[in-house]
């Protein structure tokens, strides 16, 4: 496979190329789903294919092909070259990469369990026992549960000498439970919305424990049903998990890819608050806010050790003390900012260029326990899980919404509600940050499809978060 | 080996009742920002899968890989995966074969220096009023089969292109967009001349408290609503799941009497005649004067019911993928002309359910957004975010306009509705 990279690589070069890289991927996929007491797919899924980049008179061009032959591979190099003549034609940017280390090396990922060892029936069979758990009463009308396995192996090279292997499985899954009644519909998830996923195996799913959860979140189902309305007013938010994540994810993950800054994303996802004026000085969040994207991070889905243009992963640091600090940041943006690379080019499969993805977008956590942080909340409401979510193009302007609220008075959790929404401006919200929890509580997320670009790519992102309380944050927008 | 002989080859190395899908396509795409090309990507791939039936127990498996052991490796393991399944007791059958309504139609994408030609015209629009554009043409090509071991035997060609413009001045923006089945119809400078034009009138955007405000929505907004409808709503999974708005409302008179919705892939955006079963994609009346008249089914969902398929798989579940909201009898300026005091909408932004029974969702106004007085088109006004209940939306006082648009979703007009909740201001 090195030999057909080479080619790729040796076509694109003696079509005039000043510069090339390749990826090889190959790509191994299960997924079972069971569905109100009923397999409703099982599915084994196998892909290959090449990418290759080039420059060409300093324009970008890129091809993909699943022809992984030598005349596949030569067709796809000089593909990469007709685009790039296309785009030098119509009126390019100019790309220059910065310098780096030239990655070299072979690494697979550890795991305990194959999960692919595991008997798919095995597999069929723990989630149609959690189906039989949540099926705890006649409103309970969709009960679904999902386990993925993945194996990617991906070889890189480039012609600046780059020769690096790496292999990843990730394993996860979970379940969710919705009841209905009338006009109403609640959902309750386990562990997190679409499930939780780790750079795991089988181990991943064990430790999980789906079964222990699922009768109780059919139960909370059936009980959001009848449950008060969130109510309509300012208070302190206390937020951890999936939740916690997804905050991260959309308002501190997004707005730091560098890319943004320079209008890549302009037309499509849009662009980013956090300009390049404000970097080492914008008061990001309150002095407690920490945040960190971690690619070294262990089991983390964000985890690799080179990034898909051979630069090393790292650990920066987003936001420390509150202070914006750092982007995320890609080859060709690291030379437009004149520093190198972070290490956050990533791309989907073989057949997409790499756009800068985030890593594990991690809160760094404080020195409350969970039940210090609730004992002293006068007033507030806390969420685990989310349910929806929408921001806007400048990431500033949020309104995520929970499966279940818990509403705190006098330091008491006193029940729950239902539609549990919150609204805010990014970096009012983060300045209210006043407190957050200690490492004993930090929830590892895994985002198996964070979705970015044009064509658009689903990226393995992770997030590592204990809980935080905000204050005076706009709860309960939602109207009937 | 072409779609067609790879997807003969599977079925008959495929024992028993077995439905494969094999699709050979091809796409580019130039993207650019600040009038300059920064990615230009192209891509070839199959896509192979396998479904087999085995006394109601199923498997599935897929690959990209062009090879016969590849292939058959593929068909081993979807066979191995229906031998150790429980059964699906609601499983029928695969559909049977059904005419094709009609045959489809594709154009030969433009080469790459053709496309750069394409954006150039764009971007020399915007260069001459002094606006930045981004932006993203992209080209797909392929050839899609459909096999089953019931007889169905659907094969078609398709092409679909599309140039999406925004036009940035200063801290004014505007969208334009055009989706078609054949690039030549693209005129990219006069697509260019709209987002510019809308653009230099959003400059220097004031704030308005929020609150509910009457509204004119351009197709651009409207056909993002409508995929909410799609999924929610008009789909035989979501009503038989009792998720669906209509669970019980069918014959119900649920929206203003002007509305109705069809899905018709003859006449749709871009029409396509048949589904991921390969069956025939028949027109289905979703709203008729403002009743609710009914969804759409795939094989699974219809036989759950003693049905038909009305040919709308899309593959988990069918999805109404050709709507189209007839039009009203106003123009654009018509419609404006009725908001007293109203907001102009132009394109919506990251929108997301809220509350998928209730069809409460929330996001936000982009790219063109403004404030009407008596009228009047007054002044732009910074992106607001909204929290709409849709049913009630679209459950009376709506106006329609006379001109319809391909979208991403559907072929629809513009539309005035009363009393939008816009519950937000986008701003630092």
């Amino acid at each position: 496979m090195q030999e057909l990279l080479k080619k790729a690589i040796e076509k694109a070069l003696n079509e005039g190329a000043s510069f090339a890289d390749a990826r090889i991927v190959r790509r191994k996929s299960e997924e079972v789903i069971v569905k109100n007491g009923k397999p409703e797919r099982i599915e084994s899924n196998e892909e290959a294919g090449l990418g290759i980049r080039v420059i060409w008179k300093k324009a970008l061009g890129f091809a993909a092909t699943n022809d992984l032959t030598p005349e596949g591979v030569r067709k796809a190099g000089e593909m990469a070259i007709q685009m790039a003549k296309g785009a030098h034609k119509a009126g390019h940017m100019e790309v220059i990469l910065s310098e780096e280390e030239v990655g070299k090396g072979s690494f697979t990922f550890p795991y305990k369990e194959d999960p692919f060892d595991i008997p798919l029936p095995d597999k069929v069979d723990y989630l149609l026992e959690c189906d039989r758990l949540m099926n705890v009463s006649p409103k309970i009308k969709v009960r679904e549960g999902i386990l993925t396995s993945i194996r990617e192996e991906k070889l890189f090279a480039s012609s600046e000498g780059a020769d690096i292997e790496q292999i990843i499985t990730v394993c996860g899954g979970g379940i969710s439970a919705t009841a209905v009644e009338g006009e109403e519909s609640q959902q309750r998830s386990y562990p997190a919305f679409g499930g939780n996923y780790a750079q795991m195996g089988w181990e991943f799913v064990k430790s999980l424990d789906l079964h222990s959860q699922a009768e109780k979140i059919a139960k909370e189902a059936e009980a959001l049903l009848n449950a008060s309305l969130c109510p309509s007013d300012e208070r302190a938010l206390i937020i951890g998990k999936s939740m916690l994540g997804l905050q991260i994810h959309e308002s501190c993950g997004h707005p730091s890819e560098a890319d943004r800054v320079f209008g890549y994303e302009t037309s499509y996802a849009g662009d980013t608050f956090l300009t390049r004026d404000k970097l080492g000085n914008f008061q990001y969040g309150s002095p407690l806010v920490n945040i960190v994207a971690d690619a070294t991070l262990p089991n983390a889905l964000g985890h690799f050790e080179f990034d898909d243009e051979g630069v090393r992963a790292q650990k920066i640091e987003l936001v420390k003390e509150g202070i914006f600090q750092n982007y995320l940041t890609s080859r060709e943006v690291a030379y437009k900012l004149g520093i190198k690379s972070g290490g956050c080019a990533r791309a989907e499969g073989y057949s997409n260029l790499p756009l800068i993805r985030m890593t594990n977008i991690n809160l760094q956590p404080g020195d409350f326990s969970l039940d210090e942080l609730i004992q002293e909340t006068k007033k507030g409401l806390m969420i685990e899980e989310y349910s929806s979510w929408s921001i806007d193009d400048k990431r500033l302007n949020f309104q995520f919404a929970g499966e279940i609220g818990w509403l705190i008075e006098d330091g008491e959790i006193k029940g729950m509600v239902k539609n549990p929404t919150y609204t805010g401006i990014t970096p009012q919200f983060w300045n209210s940050l006043d407190a957050i929890t200690d490492e004993s509580t930090l929830f590892l997320q895994g985002v198996p499809n964070c979705g970015k670009g044009e064509p658009p790519q689903a990226m393995l992102v992770g997030h590592q978060v204990p809980y935080a309380r905000f204050q005076k944050v706009r709860i309960g927008v939602m109207k009937r | 080996m072409r779609a067609m002989d790879i997807a003969k080859f599977v079925l008959e190395n495929t024992r028993g009742e077995a439905q494969v899908n094999v699709s050979d396509y091809s796409s580019y795409l130039l993207r650019f920002t600040h009038n300059k090309i920064h990615q230009a990507v192209q891509k070839n791939n199959f896509f192979i899968n396998v479904k087999v039936v085995k006394e109601k127990k199923i498997g599935e498996a897929s690959t990209n890989v062009v090879e016969e052991e590849a292939l058959k490796k593929m068909i081993s393991t979807a066979q191995t995966i229906a031998d150790i399944s429980p059964p699906n007791p609601d499983f029928v059958s695969l559909p049977k074969p059904t005419p094709l309504p009609f045959a489809p139609t594709y154009v030969d994408p433009p080469s790459p220096l053709e496309a750069g030609e394409i954006v150039r015209s764009a971007i020399a629009e915007a260069e001459k009023k002094g606006v930045l554009l981004s932006g993203a043409f992209s080209a797909t090509k392929g050839d899609i089969c459909v096999l089953n071991s019931l007889g169905i035997n659907s094969y078609g060609t398709t092409s679909n292109y599309a140039l999406r413009l925004v036009a940035i001045k200063d801290d004014g923006s505007g969208y334009s967009a055009c989706l078609t089945i054949d690039w030549r119809e693209i005129n990219p400078s006069q697509l260019a001349e709209e987002a510019i034009e809308r653009a230099l009138a959003s400059v220097n955007p004031k704030e308005v408290e929020p609150g509910e405000y009457d509204v004119v929505l351009l197709p651009y907004a409207v056909d993002e609503i409508m995929m909410f409808f799609g999924w929610f709503g008009f789909n035989a999974q979501a009503l038989q799941e009792g998720r669906s708005f209509l669970e019980g409302k069918i014959g119900e008179k649920l929206f203003d009497e002007r509305i109705t919705l069809v899905d018709d892939a003859q006449n749709a955006q871009l029409p396509f005649p048949f589904d991921w079963e390969g069956v025939a994609k028949q027109r289905v009346v979703l709203v008729e004067k403002g009743v609710a008249k009914g969804v759409v089914y795939d094989s699974f969902t219809a036989h759950k019911e003693g049905l038909q398929s009305t040919g709308h798989s899309a593959r988990n579940a069918p999805f109404p993928s050709d709507m189209i909201l007839y039009s009203g009898e106003h123009t654009l300026e018509e419609l404006i002309n009725t908001l007293d005091k109203g907001i102009l909408v132009t394109r919506l932004h990251y929108t997301n359910i809220v509350h998928p029974k209730q069809l409460v969702f929330t996001g936000l106004t982009r790219d063109g957004t403004f404030f009407v007085e008596k009228g009047k088109v007054k002044y732009p006004l910074r992106n607001l975010r909204f929290t709409q209940n849709l049913l009630s939306a679209f459950s009376k006082d709506v106006l329609l306009g006379n001109e319809l648009k391909r979208g991403e979703y559907s072929l629809v007009p513009a539309v005035r509705l009363s009393n939008f909740n816009f519950t937000g201001i986008s701003k630092e």
